[in-house]
């Protein structure tokens, strides 16, 4: 019947090609889920936010965090400076007028292609905003990341204890070869958990013996 | 020639070889899709093995030190239900599970043994969702007729969506209004009410067909015994808990039992008249009217929600409330066929439109994090037009379509 095939299908199609197929649409690909948001940061006038990180991959193109802009009554430029080793290498600015109370924020940039291993500096700064009206930016206190790069530091170097709650993207180079690292990954993690996978596999083999033997034995 | 010959073959399996290919279809999704409800209202059926009964207070008096926060929005018997099924399974389900649980955190999709946690806590509605389909078969006595209402449900693909994609509860009660129909069909009123009266401990929902099951008493005694049946058997589960603030907040005020007075006609001196319970009035009346011959119950019962639906805000797992009945009258009237997918169709595509990453690609969550980057319908259609306007517009014609439907099937009745 044309109905249990096509059901068929479509189960066959949501479970194993829809989701490389979404992920095509993905232009930049997040390197991980943002951490909680435990606390806010102010950013104001000479109160500059920054944060020690070492990078996941090649083709760092987006810093995403979440800001609060109470009121939404700071209309000022909110700016991101990625440096390394001292040097401004990317710059990016975001303007207060679409900064909403609590929103997630990208900041882009042109992609970093060789980032993958180095430790850059991300510095958030807000020169023309008063203190009363400061950009709050959302720390984390779970240790998404062993290494000891990862920090807010102030001033000389001093730690502050925290980490920013942040998001970074990548611009990969193939979308196909993103798509194909789902589903090796997905698979990955389904056989982890292997007595679960074996037993699955063999009641899916099982039934599916039995449907096949049972259509050829169908007059 | 091939093709045909293998369609042929298809249509001449068994009922069990139906059925088995229906659950290795269950068996492919059930593991891979995620809705955070199914962890959330498992956590909080946890505290059963603890030994809390009163679920709605324990949650009310302690949220401050739990990791989750969300209140239980069901009615009692879903907790007992959910808990005692968790104590069964807990050596399936192994140690780690209470922290997946627990875990607040963004990478509890990461988590080994997520796969395993998805497909057993899914396995008690996979037992019903085969259950319904032997129960809509009790509903016919021709053996072409029971074995296409077994394939039309089992093989729909929005019910398997709804059940294992958004893995809610709705199943529980939907199984027990099924039997209850059945029930009702072989005369036995007082079970067939019963039996609403304990599905509606799971989700009130079943209390709206009520009224209609009693209907089909003979005498008006049997009338009272029924709604007696029916409302005791429900409140049997419900008083304990009436006193407890939170549970009258969360779970009796939740949820269709508040949506269903949003949509009025204000006629002046803070009086409304309610438009869904206006045509579910008209309908139940018309019932009435037909007391001449024995009331078609899966018709009314499918048209009772086709008209909720369409004029209130519903959530997506609300929609396989009517879909047993909607398969019932398909296959009674093949020619409507069209018709009804589409309505379904319809109603489908609201909530997909909805402005929740859980409606649409945040559900492909288990295969990694980045999904919940992808924009949401709702946000890619901003770019070009109002995604409200969109949603009321398709809401609009689903209504039409069930209009329609419900006209139709009624006819049906006045015809025959």
């Amino acid at each position: 019947m044309k109905l249990i095939i096509s059901t068929t299908l479509i189960i066959i199609i949501a479970v194993l090609i829809l989701p490389g197929l979404l992920i095509l649409g993905l232009r930049d690909v997040p390197g991980k889920i943002q951490p909680s948001m435990d606390g806010v940061f102010r950013v104001y006038n000479n109160q500059s936010l920054n944060q020690k990180i070492k990078v996941q991959k090649d083709g760092l193109s987006i810093i995403g965090v979440s800001i609060k802009n109470a009121n939404l009554q700071n209309k000022n430029d909110l700016v991101l400076e990625v440096s390394e080793s001292s040097q401004v290498i990317r710059k990016s600015t975001v303007t207060g007028y679409i900064i909403g109370d609590g929103d997630f924020v990208k900041f882009k940039f042109p992609p970093i292609t060789d980032s993958m291993g180095k430790e850059m500096m991300l510095s958030f700064q807000s020169p023309d905003s008063k203190e009363a009206e400061a950009f709050e930016i959302f720390y984390t206190r779970e240790n998404y990341s062993n290494n000891t790069t990862e920090k807010i530091i102030e001033g000389k170097n001093e730690d502050l204890g925290q980490r920013l709650s942040y998001v970074d993207f990548y611009r990969p180079d193939s979308f196909i070869q993103n798509a194909g690292l789902i589903y090796i990954n997905i698979f990955q993690r389904f056989i982890q958990d292997y007595i679960f996978a074996g037993l699955y596999s063999v009641v899916m083999l099982i039934g599916i013996y039995y449907l096949a033997k049972q259509l050829r034995e169908t007059n | 020639m091939k093709l045909f010959n293998f369609l042929t073959k298809v249509e001449t399996l068994s009922v069990k070889s139906v059925i088995i290919w229906a659950i290795l279809l269950r068996l492919i999704i059930a593991p891979f899709f995620f809705h955070p409800d199914i962890k959330v209202y498992n956590y909080q059926s946890s505290f059963l093995k603890e030994g809390v009964v009163n679920i709605y207070s324990y949650l009310s008096e302690n949220k401050s030190h739990l990791p989750l926060k969300e209140d239980f929005v069901y009615f009692p018997l879903a907790y007992f239900f959910i808990g005692t099924y968790q104590i069964i399974a807990t050596p399936f389900l192994g140690s780690d599970f209470p922290n997946w649980l627990s875990d607040a955190s963004s990478q509890f999709t990461e988590k080994i043994g997520i796969f395993r946690y998805l497909l057993i806590l899914k396995l008690p509605y996979l037992i019903l969702d085969i259950l319904t389909g032997l129960g809509l078969m009790t509903l016919f006595k021709n053996a072409v007729d029971k074995k296409r209402v077994l394939t039309l449900w089992l093989f729909n693909p929005f019910s398997i969506i709804l059940i294992y994609v958004f893995s809610n509860i709705d199943i529980i009660p939907v199984f027990l209004t099924v039997v209850s129909i059945s029930l009702a069909l072989k005369d036995k009123l007082i079970f067939s009410a019963v039996l609403l009266g304990v599905a509606a401990s799971f989700k009130a929902f079943p209390l709206i067909y009520l009224p209609f099951l009693i209907l089909l008493g003979k005498s008006l005694s049997q009338k009272a015994l029924i709604c007696l049946a029916g409302l005791i058997s429900f409140l049997i589960f419900i008083l304990p808990f009436l006193n407890t603030p939170a549970f009258r907040e969360s779970a009796l005020l939740s949820g269709l039992t508040t949506r269903a007075f949003l949509s009025a006609l204000n006629i002046g001196f803070n009086e409304t008249i309610i438009i869904p319970f206006l045509f579910l009035g008209l309908l139940f009346f018309y019932a009435v009217d037909k007391l001449k011959k024995p009331l078609d119950l899966p018709k009314y019962y499918l048209a009772i929600f086709l008209i909720m639906f369409s004029f209130i805000h519903f959530h997506i797992q609300w929609l396989l409330w009517f879909i047993p009945y909607l398969v019932v009258v398909l296959v009674k009237d093949s020619k409507r066929q069209f018709l009804g997918y589409m309505v379904l169709a319809l109603f489908l595509a609201v909530p997909f439109l909805y402005q929740d990453k859980y409606m649409n690609v945040s559900l492909f969550s288990i295969f990694g994090g980045l999904y919940h980057s992808l924009p949401t319908p709702f946000s890619v259609i901003q770019k070009i037009y109002d995604p409200y306007n969109l949603q009321s517009l398709i809401h609009t014609l689903a209504a039409a379509g069930s209009m329609i439907l419900v006209f139709q099937v009624l006819k049906d009745e006045t015809d025959n």
